[in-house]
């Protein structure tokens, strides 16, 4: 490292010896707006010397006085400009009414311009990604981008992650295979601490040739962040500040039925009180109870009959000893809920002199979320500086620190205590008011609940086993007394220094670091322990969930993760007469070092309410690794371009890791062309305002894990009587195992039609990914389950198209129209493991013999088949046993794939009285399947409105089959010859499960959606009194999803579902409304 | 200037690919430690006694609130997990104490020799019992990791394969030094150590070779044979009626409870049958006290919608939950192979007259004894009153002893719903009448698992072929299906 730097110093000495004799002269040019003009061309007038301007509109030039400088720009008028003795000339220049030159930014800040580009690269200004503020990145570019899936998550979830998923899927062995994240060029592992408020664009990287820089972290694409920075030329002080308030409600939750009662009798039972029973219950001899135990609503029919809801039994309560009707309560899930509040502020400073730009941003995110008791607060602070030191020197830093704090479960899986609850096993007769008001209520020390057991299991020796819960809480009592607080703080940036040797060629040396701390507890209070029988507690932390199970706990966690790189880049840019060259070097440095330990309390707390990890009753169960990783490459790229027209790029890079096998490194290489064929036809074809070619082919490097080539065995971190345990390592390595290339070859048409008020972008692309490392399930009596080695490979082929159509654009109303679609042609796995068995990278929690749908690739299908469990059929049409019930197929059942078909989005923006502006933003995926285990559960449990429909015979299903009622099933027997039966409507959803029969909880994917929809109007601040302080003063209604237009199931949100084959147990839908105000001094 | 810089590059590039040992884990060793292997192993070994599933077939558990498996819903059960896991612990036992460069290594944890038996023996238990319950199986060609897809063997071939290798293991013993993490047998004394595992080696043997009783019925026959060289073996078998021989794990509680413990652990999914706790009640037997914590059994074989819900909500706090409370806590012990079930095999050969020791009617009350005082009932009055029960004394035709013995062995080896099942479907006593709303086809109770899905996407070709192997039962249950299904039969069951 001390050598690279020396010969850092050293060259940037000799560039200053170089160049000075001579005088030079610092220029920028800008539009009117005091915004940057990139890329501009600068002549010396009756001369060929010359210079280019940068991306930021900077350059510098070499001259004497009386010269006469020609600058000219894309879309901008030419300028002559007379040099006199100042020593930085700004220009403006004026647009000529064509569009403004989008600039692409790739890896280590290259920014090239969008003509030149040869691989699909799409551009998303703050403008478009914002028409709706937003919290999260992912969910702002949700039908922006074509080629990319967003797959959003409840905003019931804090914080949660969302993913990304760009192009289909390459990873044969399953598992998410997401794009990265860079913001000013370090490489983050999260979208969730990036500010859309400090976003300038976004640059989305899918083509492996734009990626191929960023090495092997860039394998399946790269979203680009610049963030904001002071604009140069604006003058004084800026300053501005971007208030909102948004709230949030549950919007999907699934169809309920509402005629039948909690429990699993039909009947009601008649209560009769005996000695040794409480005093209290005196009052309700005689009168009629349900099933409080069984957590299903296969209950009598709700018709304001009299009865003895769950909170009589509970003394000290005005309800205590009281009868009530039982009534249907059609909105008890979703007024468990509570609105969401989100407040979030923006303030940010920026000053630009002459030699120097600052830029500071605080956001403060104030967020109270649907669950009760969950919050999350985040400060984010933004800082970019760049500081002239010379004409030759330039420093430059870009640093954000993010401290959140929250305290969220963000459990959507199986029997979680909201969603779990509702939506699987829950009693449609309960009255939420009821349940929160009685939320702290106790009885013999536990808590109250409407899951308690039935009065004839009351024993006066052990009364609480009575009035505790069976499988549930009171919800808010489970909230109220479960905490897991999260503290993160995230530090990343860099800093760097640009030496400029000359106008043409430069070398910039950076420090990046990428640093995150984190610190957990989770506390699972005393209580709750006592309160239930056989409740599912979140406490299983990190070690011991069986021992742990129902049991309070407290576990803490801290984890440290930091990424440095070092980077040095020599950049070089020419323009010799018709032909502009460009080209950088460069050398990487990275190391990455991740740290943690958790721990957690087992077998519940000796002190009650002590929450220490030395109270537990057991050895506390911990974690600890520590995992090292280093890497190294070098680069080189090269562009030239002649007249602007005809471009061609190269890039190579090598990388060499600790995690690749001793000697062995990865070179990748990729070209591509671009032909702006509209220039040679300008004149014949006046109504083609712009029409490109492109081409290109590119490879991304695939690298493996640290440790990853070797056996590692751990010790277990018990010890049974002070022996220590240790199992074979489930996962090995292939002796072969190493790193890998996946390729791309790209063919693009971008066409602009009637002065760019019509654009069309198509990109079709095949995609190789051969050999790549993926762990693969083998038959576990080899001896082990899982290897690792370059067993996957899997191709695709897709069709990415963007339309950018100006319908309307007079004086007093415009109309802007984006509408993106993705289409996979193909996304086929041709390989997989090391005897292309299928891998199995999916599935839900499996019980009793009872395994939900499993997610697979085989060899020769689409990614992601869904396969399962289901009813055999004969020429399709369902096999019935003798009593009515569906027959299981032996095989498992093919379900389909869980990649959508096709993905698109359509944004309008209307632009009225040049003030009022109004956005609407769809966004729409088309096949694709997904299993809903809430699904499963709530028809067994009787908690849907299928449960409780009528037959063809105008009578319910829960009656009687002998009475008219049932189910009425048609099929054929195992002769094949059609039968129908009526079949109880309980016995035949319990069927369903207890014969694994999935074939009704499928669903399709697809959906259309109104994604965001705001309204915003721009003051005329310029004829108010305050115009003198105020630039600009925007106010906005927005609102996020407030449609699901379409989906084949309502009952789950299709664009949130929160795993990969489906849905467990899913967060609801939310929709939003909320207020924004925008105001720039 | 450019000359530096390229000497500079060249050098450099030299020291891009040195990363020295980053990539080599701080979190782990590369080298097993046999010891732990063997105590991981151990820990886990009751699993197969205490496994819930067969139990249902036996009918000596029923589910309480959610009936599937006791209704015969045709679930797969894998047993891949059990390869990749206990079964190659020990085969890696093997491995890294033959393999001449880490045996010195090894050697710090105990005599390689005795380190490869006692690997050995829990193999061959391992093995055993997974073909009980699936037939053929691979074993020939399993658990050598270079081999992704190994073939299964016939259940004939496996069974004759095991019984091998225990033969030749029980001679392998040397008296080097104590075997480290033996937390089963280990002992200050290494030749009672040693002794101990002999004889599970010998009982194993001999209870293995009993199970062929169908296909090698008679004295002098393979099975016999077999039964005599184990039981005849001079390191003897596990008989001794005070349990101090059996094969059984203590746990230490804490951390590593009784599975039985854990079973209850703020769940209650299943309890003693109201079939076993009749059949108790029919006979007197005062094991009850031990084996249920009341004697309130739950209904067997109905499902919830119709039945087991209403009678839940009524009895959720008094059902018969598996073993008395006092046998069911963190640190109970767990008997796995015990004297009991060894006096049984032993009583049942005698009255088969494959050996001519003793006399089955001594044996059989021995074998009555020694279960007896495993579960803790030493009162002598207590025992001789049972065993002068018109239902219990050894009296009758030769098929009502037998049936009588098939009957206490069956009660014996509760809750090992494996044995118990095994036994049933070997003897076909006692005879157990199937769920009232079992949800199969057939309605049969199950004879086998179904192979797992696992090994039907890994392995396809192999268990394709296993499947088609599997014979229609004789006689065949209404709707039953040749090949992989719970109907069919395994080799020794045909």
């Amino acid at each position: 490292m001390r050598r690279f730097l020396s010969l850092f110093t050293m060259l940037m000495l000799c560039g200053v010896l170089a160049s000075a004799q001579t005088r030079v002269v610092a220029g920028k040019v800008t539009d009117k707006d005091g915004t940057t003009v990139p890329f501009a061309s600068v002549k010396i007038k009756g001369s060929k010397a010359g210079a280019q301007a940068d991306a930021v509109g900077a350059y510098t030039i070499r001259i004497k006085e009386g010269d006469v400088l020609e600058i000219s720009a894309a879309n901008f008028k030419a300028v002559e400009v007379a040099v006199g003795t100042q020593s930085t000339i700004v220009t403006t220049l004026e647009k000529t009414g064509e569009l403004t030159e989008v600039v692409v930014t790739s890896a280590f800040g290259i920014k090239r311009t969008a003509r030149s580009v040869s691989a699909n690269a799409q551009v998303v200004t703050s403008e478009q990604l914002n028409t709706v503020r937003q919290t999260n990145v992912n969910n702002a570019l949700a039908g922006k981008v074509s080629g990319i899936q967003v797959r959003s998550q409840s905003s019931a979830a804090l914080g949660r992650e969302t993913n990304i998923r760009v192009r289909g899927e390459s990873n044969a062995g399953g598992g998410a295979s997401g794009p990265i994240y860079v913001v000013d060029g370090t490489i983050m592992p999260s979208s969730n601490d990036i500010n859309p408020d400090d976003i300038e664009d976004i640059s989305v990287l899918q083509g492996p040739q734009s990626a191929s820089l960023f090495g092997p972290d860039g394998s399946n694409g790269a979203i680009v962040i610049t963030t904001r920075r002071a604009r140069k030329g604006a003058k004084g002080i800026g300053v501005d500040i971007n208030t909102g308030i948004q709230f949030d409600k549950i919007y999907i939750l699934p169809n309920y039925q509402n005629s039948y009662a909690g429990g699993g009798d039909y009947d009601l039972s008649r209560f009769t009180w005996s000695p040794g029973m409480p005093e209290l219950w005196k009052s309700l001899d005689g009168k009629f109870y349900p099933d409080y135990t069984d957590d299903a609503s296969w209950g009598p029919r709700m018709v304001g009959q009299e009865y003895i809801p769950w909170y009589a039994w509970y003394p000290g309560t005005e309800y205590s000893g009281k009868t009530a009707s039982l009534l249907p309560q059609p909105n008890n899930a979703r007024d468990f809920f509570n609105t969401g509040v989100t407040i979030l502020n923006n303030v940010s400073f920026s000053k630009v002199s002459e030699a120097s730009s600052v830029r500071l941003s605080y956001t403060n995110q104030d967020m109270k979320g649907l669950i009760p008791n969950s919050f999350l607060k985040r400060h984010n602070l933004n800082f970019n500086a760049t500081m002239d030191l010379s004409t030759h020197w330039l420093l430059s830093t870009n640093l954000t620190y993010i401290s959140q704090q929250s305290n969220a479960e963000n459990d959507d899986g199986y029997s979680n205590n909201s969603t779990g609850n509702f939506n699987s096993w829950f009693h449609r007769d309960l009255d939420m008011g009821k349940i929160r008001e009685l939320q702290n209520l106790q009885t013999e020390g536990v808590l109250a609940s409407w899951n308690h057991a039935s009065p004839t299991a009351y024993d006066a020796a052990t009364p609480s086993n009575f009035y505790r819960g069976n499988f549930w809480y009171n919800p808010y009592a489970y909230y109220n007394n479960i905490r897991f607080a999260n503290q993160r703080d995230r530090l990343f940036g860099d800093i760097s220094l640009t030496y400029k040797f000359n106008n043409d060629f430069s070398i910039r040396g950076t420090y990046r670091k990428q640093q995150l701390t984190t610190n957990e507890e989770r506390y699972v209070n005393n209580i709750l322990q006592a309160s239930a029988g056989q409740a599912s507690i979140n406490n299983s932390y990190v070690d011991g969930g069986a021992v742990n199970s129902g049991k309070a706990m407290y576990g803490t966690g801290q984890t440290y993760a930091n990424r440095n790189v070092l980077e040095a880049v020599a950049s070089y840019r020419k323009k010799i007469k018709d032909f502009q060259l460009g080209g950088n070097a460069g050398i990487e440095i990275t190391k990455i070092r991740a740290k943690d330990v958790f721990s957690n309390t087992l077998g519940g707390l000796s002190v009650v309410d002590l929450y220490t990890l030395n109270n537990s009753i057991n050895p506390i169960g911990y974690a600890n690794t520590r995992t090292n990783q280093d890497r190294r490459a070098l680069f080189l790229r090269g562009d030239i371009g002649w007249k602007n027209m005809l471009f061609a790029e190269f890039v190579t890079r090598g990388d060499w890791a600790s995690t690749l096998p001793k000697g062995k490194s990865l070179f990748s290489k990729s070209f591509g062309t671009s032909f702006i064929f509209s220039d040679l036809v300008k004149d014949n074809l006046p109504w083609l305002s712009y029409g490109k070619l492109r081409a290109s082919y590119g490879e991304v490097t695939r690298f493996l894990a640290p440790y990853a080539l070797s056996v590692n065995y751990v010790l277990n971190t018990q010890t049974w009587n002070g022996n220590g345990l240790m199992g074979t390592p489930n996962a090995i390595p292939d002796p072969a195992l190493t790193g890998a290339l996946a390729t791309t070859t790209e063919l693009g048409l971008d066409l602009r039609f009637l002065n760019n008020r019509i654009g069309i972008s198509a990109t079709y692309y095949i995609g190789e990914d051969k050999n790549a490392p993926v762990t693969a399930q083998v038959s576990g009596t080899s001896g082990v389950t899982f290897k690792t080695g370059n067993y996957g490979s899997v191709r695709r082929k897709g069709l990415d198209l963007q339309f950018n159509v100006k319908p309307i654009q007079s004086r007093n109303l415009a109309w802007d129209f984006n509408a993106t679609f993705s289409k996979q042609l193909e996304n086929i796995v041709t390989a997989t493991g090391p005897d292309n068995a299928p891998i199995i990278f999916s599935g839900g929690a499996s019980f009793n013999g009872i395994n939900p749908p499993i997610t697979q690739n085989a060899v020769g299908q689409k990614w992601g088949q869904m396969y399962g469990s289901g009813v055999k059929r004969i020429n399709g049409v369902q096999v019935l046993d003798g009593e009515g019930f569906p027959v299981k197929d032996p095989d498992l059942v093919y379900f389909g794939s869980v990649l959508p078909d096709y993905t698109g989005g359509v944004q309008n923006t209307f632009t009225l009285f040049k003030n009022f502006i109004i956005n609407f933003n769809i966004d729409y995926q088309v096949g694709g399947k997904f299993f809903s285990l809430s699904d499963m559960w709530g028809s067994y449990s009787g908690l849907l409105a299928r449960t409780a429909t009528l037959n063809d015979k105008g009578n319910s299903i829960r009656d009687a089959p002998a009475d008219g009622g049932g189910i009425k099933v048609t099929g054929v027997d195992e002769s094949g010859k059609p039968v129908t039966h009526y079949v109880g409507a309980q016995d035949y959803f319990h069927a369903l499960v207890e014969r694994n029969i999935f074939d009704d909880y499928i669903y399709d994917l697809s959906f259309v959606k109104l994604r965001e929809l705001s309204f915003g109007y721009r003051i005329p601040v310029n004829k108010l009194k305050s115009g003198k302080y105020i630039n600009s003063i925007t106010f906005s209604i927005v609102s996020r999803n407030p449609w699901l237009i379409w989906a084949k199931t309502k009952d789950f949100d299709p664009a949130e579902i929160n795993s990969v084959f489906g849905e467990d147990g899913q967060l609801p839908g939310t929709r939003s409304i909320g207020v924004n105000l925008k105001i720039g001094f | 200037m450019p000359v530096t810089l390229a000497a500079m590059l060249i050098s450099g590039c030299e020291k891009l690919k040195d990363f020295g040992d980053t990539n080599v884990s701080p979190n782990a060793t590369t080298i097993p430690n046999t010891a732990a292997l063997l105590t991981n192993v151990l820990a886990g070994v009751s699993a197969r006694a205490t496994q819930q599933n067969p139990g249902y077939f036996a009918q000596y558990f029923a589910e309480t609130q959610y009936p599937t498996v006791s209704l015969y819903s045709t679930p797969q059960f894998d047993f891949d997990g059990i390869y990749a896991g206990a079964l190659y612990d020990c085969q890696n036992i093997i491995n890294v104490n033959t393999d001449p460069s880490t045996a010195g290594i090894a050697a710090a944890n105990g005599s390689n020799q005795n380190q490869v038996a006692i690997a050995k023996i829990l193999k061959a238990y391992y093995f055993w019992t997974i073909s009980d319950a699936w037939g053929d199986i691979p074993y020939s060609e399993a658990l050598t990791i270079s081999n992704n897809t190994p073939k299964y063997d016939r259940q004939e071939d496996v069974y004759k394969g095991i019984i091998a290798e225990l033969t030749a293991v029980v001679e392998q013993f040397d008296n080097g030094a104590p075997v480290k993490g033996d937390i089963v047998f280990g002992s200050s004394d290494n030749a009672t150590t040693i002794g101990k595992w002999k004889k599970l080696a010998n009982s194993i043997r001999l209870l293995m070779a009993l199970r062929l009783s169908k296909k090698y019925p008679n004295g002098g026959e393979y099975a016999a044979q077999q039964f005599n060289l184990a039981n005849s073996h001079p390191a003897g078998v596990i008989e001794k009626e005070d349990n101090s021989d059996n094969f059984a794990v203590v746990y230490p509680g804490g951390n590593f409870r009784s599975p039985w413990f854990a079973a209850y652990d703020a769940r209650d999914d299943v309890g003693e049958s109201l079939q076993f706790v009749n059949l108790l009640g029919s006979l007197a037997d005062s094991r009850q006290i031990a084996y249920g914590s009341s004697t309130n059994g739950v209904p067997y074989g109905r499902d919830r919608a119709s039945f087991m819900n209403a009678w839940f909500a009524a009895n959720s706090t008094t059902y018969a939950k598996v073993l008395a409370p006092n046998l069911r806590q963190p640190n109970s012990r767990v008997d796995i192979i015990h004297a009991a079930a060894v006096l049984f095999a032993k009583a049942e050969a005698r009255h088969r007259e494959w050996i001519v020791e003793s006399t089955a009617e001594e044996l059989y009350k021995k074998a009555i004894t020694a279960s007896f005082q495993q579960w803790g009932i030493t009162d002598n009055a207590v025992l001789n009153t049972y065993l002068a029960g018109t239902e219990v004394v050894f009296s009758g035709d030769f098929s009502a002893r037998l049936t009588k013995l098939a009957r206490q062995r069956y009660i014996a080896l509760y809750p090992d719903g494996l044995q118990g099942w095994s036994e049933w479907r070997r003897t076909g006593f006692p005879a157990l009448a199937p769920a009232l709303d079992a949800v199969n086809t057939s309605k049969a109770i199950p004879r086998r698992f179904v192979y797992g899905t696992n090994d039907y996407s890994t392995n396809p070709a192999a268990v394709a072929a296993a499947a088609a192997a599997i014979p229609l039962p004789v006689p065949t249950p209404n709707g039953a299906i040749a090949g992989d299904t719970q109907d069919g039969r395994v080799w020794w069951d045909q």
